[in-house]
C-alpha cells in the first residue's frame, strides 16, 4: 500500500551541534594533529634510514696482486661485492643488469662476489640473488669465503662496485643505487655507464647502500 | 483533509529534496568511511606481510636482525592506518574523518612505495587511492590527498633528490611535475564527483515529488473509501425507502380494491335493474362507471403485483396442470375480446406437451396478458397462439408464442416495452386503453418462474411475443421464491 511506503520514508532531521559534540570535535582535531606529526616524524626517520649510505670502500688504486680474480687485459674489469641475504642488494643487481646492457659494446669483464661465512652451512649463499647474478650475460659469480676477496678490495658494504681499467687502475668505486634497496636511475649508475661507454664521467664515486659484509666482531680480525 | 491542502507548495518539495539529498550524501560518506576502515586495516596487514616476505632481515656479515622495514610496517603502518580506521568506525560521516582518511591513504602509499623499494608499480597505489577517494563523491577530499603527494615529492626533492628523481641535484620545481600528474587525475575525478552530486540531487528531487504524489494518492484513497461508505449508506437508505414504498403500495392497493369491487358489483347490479325496468337512459352512465371501475381495479391489481415483486414478497407455487387444458381455458376467455375487433384467434398446440409443474395462476396471467394485448392492438386480423416443447439451455420447457398482425412496434419501442407504465406510444393509452403494466408483469413473472420472454416486431406488420417456461419450476427457480408448501413438494 502506498501509505506503507510513505511510512517507510525516513524522517530526516539534522540535529544541531551540541556542546558534547563540539568538545569531541576539538578532541578529534587535536588527536589528528598529533597523529599527523607522529606519522610525519616516522616517515622522516624511515626516509633518513633508507638514504643513509653504508661504509664506503677503501679500494686499492691498482688491481690487487693477491686476488684470485683475473683482470681483463683488453678492457675494464668490474667487481661487485654482494651479501647473498641482503634484500637491498636486489636493487644493485637490477642496476648492474641495466649498466651491462647499456655498456654492452665495451664488454667489461664482470665478477659478482658473494660472501660466504665459513661457519655457515653450504648453500647459504645460493639465494635468489646468486641465481639472478648468474643469469646475467658475461658475469662470473664467485663464492667469497669469509669475504677474503672483499677484504683485498677494501669493500665493507654489499653493493659496492669497483671498476679497474685495462692497465689495472681504479676508475670507479661506489654504489649503483640511489638509496637503500631503491632501484631506478641514480648518480652511480650514470657515472659508471659513462665511464664504460665514453671512457670518462663527471664523477668516479657514489654512495653505496646495502648491508654490512662484516659484523663488528669480524672487523676486529 | 481538504483537497486544497494536499497540494504542497513547490518550496516544500524543494526543502524535502534538500533533506533527502543531505541524507543520501551522509549515507554515502558513512558507507565509504566504513569501506576505508576495512581497507586501512587490510593495507596495514598487507604491508607487514609484504615486509616479512621481501625484507625480513638485515645483515651484518653472518649476523642478522629484524629489518627496519618490518618494524616500519608494523608500527608506522599501524599508526598511519589504525587511527583513521577507528575514526571511520566511530565517527563515520564526519568531514574530519574523510579528510583524515584521505591523508592517511596517501601516507600509506608513501610507506608502501618505500617498502617495495620505490617500485614504479607501487606508485599506482596513489592513483588507485585517489579513485577510491572519489567514492565519497566529495571533491574536497582530493585536496589533502594531493597536497600530501606534492609535499612528499617536495620534501624528498629537497633533502634526498636521488631517492625520488634519480639525480643528486634536481630542479626545485620538479615536484610540481609529479603533482601535476596527480592533479590531472583529480580533474577527472572532480568532474565525476560533481556529476554524481548533480544526479543525487535529481534523484532527491524526484523522490520528494514522488513522496508528495504518494501522500496525495493516499489521501485520495481515504477520501474514496469515505465516499464508498457514504454511498453504501445512501444505497441502504434507498433500498429501505423502496421497500417502504412497496409495502405502502401493497397495503394501499389492498385497501382500495375492497371498495372498488363493491362499486363495480353495484354498478353491474344497477345496470341490470335499469335494463329490466327499461330505464335505458341511465344504462350508458352505469356502464361507464362499471368500465372505469374495472380499469381502475386492473390498474390496482397490476400495481399490487409489481410492488409485491419489487418488495420480494411474490412467491411461486408449484402445482401440476395440463398445458392443453390451460390453453383451451385461456382461448375461451379471450375469444370475446379477440372477436370484438373482428379478429380471428388461431390456436396450435402440440400433442406431446403433457403436464407442467409450475405456478398455474401466473402462467394463465401471462397468456391472458399477451393475448389481450394482441387483441387490443389488432383490427381485422389474426392472433395466433402456438404452444410446443423445447429445450432451453438443456432445460425441458414449454414455448408459448403469441403472434398478431397488428400495429407492430419500432426498435425504440421494443427496447422499453417491458418497463412498467410504458406503452409503445403515449397516444396508445388514449387510443387503445390499458395500464402499461401488463407486459412488465409478464416479464417479471417469467423471470420468477425461471423462464424468459422476448419480442420481435415490425411497425405495421405485427408482433410476436415468445415465452419460454420450464416444465418444472423447481429445477430452475430460486428456492427463496418458492412458497413453503411448494418447496416441500419439490
Amino acid at each position: 500500500m502506498l501509505h506503507e511506503h510513505l511510512a517507510l520514508l525516513p524522517d530526516n532531521t539534522v540535529a544541531p551541534p551540541t556542546p558534547s559534540r563540539s568538545t569531541a570535535r576539538v578532541w578529534v582535531c587535536g588527536l589528528t594533529l598529533l597523529w599527523l606529526a607522529g606519522v610525519g616524524y616516522g616517515l622522516w626517520v624511515l626516509w633518513a634510514y633508507d638514504n643513509r649510505p653504508g661504509v664506503a670502500a677503501t679500494a686499492p688504486g691498482r688491481w690487487p696482486a693477491q686476488t684470485s680474480l683475473t683482470q681483463s687485459r683488453n678492457g675494464s674489469t668490474l667487481v661487485l661485492v654482494a651479501h647473498p641475504q641482503c634484500t637491498c642488494t636486489r636493487a644493485s643487481l637490477d642496476e648492474l643488469a641495466e649498466i651491462l646492457a647499456r655498456a654492452a659494446a665495451s664488454r667489461p669483464k664482470t665478477y659478482v662476489l658473494f660472501l660466504k661465512p665459513s661457519n655457515l652451512e653450504d648453500g647459504w649463499e645460493q639465494t635468489d640473488l646468486w641465481r639472478r647474478a648468474a643469469a646475467l650475460p658475461d658475469v662470473t659469480v664467485v663464492r667469497d669465503v669469509d669475504g677474503a676477496e672483499a677484504r683485498r678490495f677494501g669493500v665493507e658494504t654489499s653493493g659496492q662496485t669497483l671498476v679497474y681499467d685495462a692497465r689495472g687502475a681504479l676508475i670507479y668505486s661506489g654504489g649503483i643505487t640511489g638509496s637503500r634497496g631503491h632501484a631506478g636511475e641514480n648518480a652511480g649508475e650514470l657515472a659508471l655507464v659513462a665511464l664504460l661507454t665514453r671512457g670518462g664521467a663527471d664523477r668516479n664515486t657514489a654512495n653505496v647502500f646495502g648491508c654490512s659484509l662484516f659484523s663488528s666482531a669480524d672487523r676486529r680480525f | 483533509m481538504p483537497l486544497l491542502q494536499l497540494f504542497e507548495p513547490a518550496g516544500s518539495i524543494g526543502r524535502r529534496a534538500e533533506e533527502l539529498f543531505a541524507q543520501h550524501q551522509l549515507e554515502i560518506y558513512r558507507r565509504t568511511d566504513r569501506l576505508f576502515a576495512i581497507l586501512m586495516v587490510f593495507q596495514w596487514v598487507a604491508g607487514i606481510v609484504f615486509a616479512l616476505w621481501v625484507s625480513p632481515l638485515a645483515w651484518d656479515g653472518a649476523v642478522s636482525r629484524t629489518h627496519v622495514h618490518v618494524w616500519a610496517a608494523i608500527f608506522l603502518g599501524g599508526a598511519i592506518c589504525l587511527f583513521p580506521a577507528l575514526l571511520g568506525l566511530i565517527r563515520a560521516g564526519e568531514a574530519s574523518t574523510r579528510l583524515t582518511i584521505a591523508v592517511a591513504q596517501m601516507l600509506m602509499g608513501a610507506l608502501l612505495i618505500h617498502l617495495t623499494g620505490g617500485r614504479i608499480e607501487t606508485h599506482f597505489h596513489v592513483f588507485g587511492s585517489l579513485a577510491f577517494l572519489a567514492f565519497y563523491r566529495d571533491w574536497r577530499v582530493l585536496i589533502p590527498a594531493t597536497v600530501v603527494v606534492a609535499l612528499d615529492h617536495l620534501l624528498r626533492g629537497v633533502f634526498w633528490p636521488q631517492s625520488v628523481y634519480g639525480v643528486l641535484v634536481a630542479s626545485q620545481w620538479r615536484w610540481l611535475e609529479h603533482a601535476a600528474w596527480v592533479v590531472f587525475e583529480d580533474v577527472f575525478l572532480f568532474v565525476a564527483c560533481q556529476r554524481s552530486v548533480t544526479e543525487m540531487k535529481e534523484i532527491a528531487a524526484r523522490r520528494a515529488a514522488l513522496e508528495q504524489e504518494v501522500r496525495i494518492r493516499h489521501q485520495a484513497e481515504q477520501d474514496a473509501s469515505t465516499l464508498v461508505a457514504q454511498l453504501r449508506v445512501t444505497q441502504q437508505q434507498a433500498e429501505a425507502a423502496t421497500r417502504a414504498k412497496s409495502d405502502f403500495l401493497a397495503s394501499m392497493s389492498h385497501e382500495l380494491r375492497t371498495p372498488l369491487n363493491a362499486i363495480i358489483l353495484y354498478s353491474e347490479l344497477l345496470q341490470e335493474e335499469a335494463e329490466e325496468s327499461e330505464r335505458v337512459s341511465t344504462v350508458p352512465d352505469l356502464r361507464r362507471i362499471q368500465l372505469a371501475g374495472s380499469h381502475l381495479l386492473e390498474l390496482i391489481n397490476g400495481i399490487l403485483d409489481l410492488s409485491k415483486i419489487e418488495a420480494g414478497k411474490m412467491t411461486v407455487s408449484r402445482e401440476p396442470f395440463d398445458v392443453r387444458a390451460l390453453v383451451r381455458e385461456v382461448a375461451d376467455t379471450v375469444t370475446p375480446l379477440v372477436e370484438k375487433n373482428e379478429n380471428r384467434l388461431i390456436v396450435r398446440c402440440a400433442d406431446n406437451l403433457g403436464p407442467m409443474h409450475t405456478d398455474l395462476m401466473k402462467t394463465r396471467q401471462i397468456l391472458l396478458n399477451l393475448l389481450s394485448n394482441a387483441a387490443k392492438f389488432t383490427r381485422n386480423g389474426s392472433i395466433t397462439l402456438e404452444v410446443e416443447r423445447a429445450a432451453v439451455n438443456d432445460v425441458p420447457s414449454v414455448v408459448f408464442a403469441v403472434t398478431d398482425t397488428g400495429t407492430g412496434m419500432t426498435h425504440e419501442q421494443v427496447d422499453k416495452i417491458f418497463e412498467p407504465f410504458t406503452q409503445a406510444d403515449v397516444r396508445t393509452t388514449r387510443k387503445y386503453g390499458g395500464t402499461g403494466l401488463g407486459l412488465a408483469i409478464v416479464a417479471r413473472f417469467c423471470s420468477l418462474m425461471g423462464g424468459s420472454v422476448s419480442v420481435e416486431s415490425e411497425p405495421g406488420r405485427g408482433s410476436r411475443f415468445t415465452v419460454r417456461l420450464p416444465f418444472d419450476v423447481a429445477t430452475v427457480a430460486d428456492p427463496a421464491t418458492l412458497d413453503a408448501a411448494t418447496a416441500e413438494v419439490a
